[in-house]
């Protein structure tokens, strides 16, 4: 099984609201992503992240977040790309 | 290295980044993520001994021995024709009008559970914040294990082809592209 899932492409963002001319998600579907949400926050495993630190994460399998923070002199600042390998992923 | 700094960066792969004694715990990674845990931190890179390029170079160049396919997040910048493959993610409010901030990544703001491209994905930490920040980690097998027993309805509301995403056309936050 894969999961592919942003919640952000059907609820929009700050800058970039859901688009006017695309029908708005129904109720079920909202439900559907809180629910998402709450299991994955429910069964989360914090990874205390640190400078120097790379994360390498299969994505079709993991949903990946990161919390809030606060910035006074010390700038969080992260790299990311994705890519992949040969190998078969189980489902 | 010396070599990589002087090709252009989509030279970097396992031959051009050769790491011979590193090269099994890599490819045992590779293992990890595929067949068993799903993720893996490596930690230690001494990263506030390099520019940000050599950085990324390194960064590049480990990461070519546990998945040598790179990904792209994007076909252009500024309307040109361009490979887009890395990301940096950094709060921009301070810069750039939130109107142009479309997604939490260039914020301070919390990322809820999603995933990107990619069958891999890989974030390195070149700077932490003053306080919170965390990365956080959730196997979705085991939500959809949790969905299917608590509300089958719900599960088949997600499978159901009746969603529609958005199609985003703008590129956010241009200036953050390497």
């Amino acid at each position: 099984m894969i999961i592919q899932y942003a919640r952000r492409t059907f609820t929009g963002y700050w800058g970039l609201p859901r688009s006017s001319n695309i029908p708005a998600i129904t109720e079920a579907q909202a439900e559907a992503l809180d629910a998402l949400h709450f299991l994955a926050e429910k069964h989360a495993v914090s990874l205390d992240f640190r400078q120097g630190d790379v994360q390498y994460v299969n994505n079709l399998s993991i949903f990946h977040a990161r919390d809030g923070f606060t910035d006074t002199s010390d700038k969080q600042y992260v790299l990311w790309y994705p890519f992949g390998d040969q190998r078969l992923i189980p489902c | 290295m010396a070599l990589a700094l002087n090709q252009p960066l989509g030279y970097i792969d396992a031959n051009t980044f050769p790491l011979p004694h590193l090269r099994p715990i890599l490819r045992g990674i590779s293992d990890d993520i595929h067949n068993a845990y799903g993720f893996k931190v490596l930690r230690g890179l001494l990263v506030q001994r390099h520019t940000r390029e050599e950085n990324i170079i390194i960064y590049a160049g480990v990461s070519a021995h546990i998945a040598p396919i790179r990904g792209r997040q994007d076909h252009e910048i500024d309307g040109r024709p361009a490979d887009v493959v890395l990301n940096h993610i950094k709060d921009m409010t301070a810069t750039v009008d939130a109107k142009h901030i479309g997604a939490p990544a260039y914020t301070t703001e919390k990322q809820v559970f999603h995933t990107d491209a990619g069958s891999i994905i890989a974030l390195m930490c070149l700077e932490t914040a003053a306080e919170g920040g965390q990365s956080k980690l959730s196997s979705s097998w085991k939500v959809y294990n949790e969905l299917a027993q608590s509300r089958p309805d719900l599960i088949r509301t997600l499978a159901e082809p009746k969603w529609t995403p958005e199609k985003y056309v703008l590129a956010v936050a241009r200036e953050t592209r390497y």
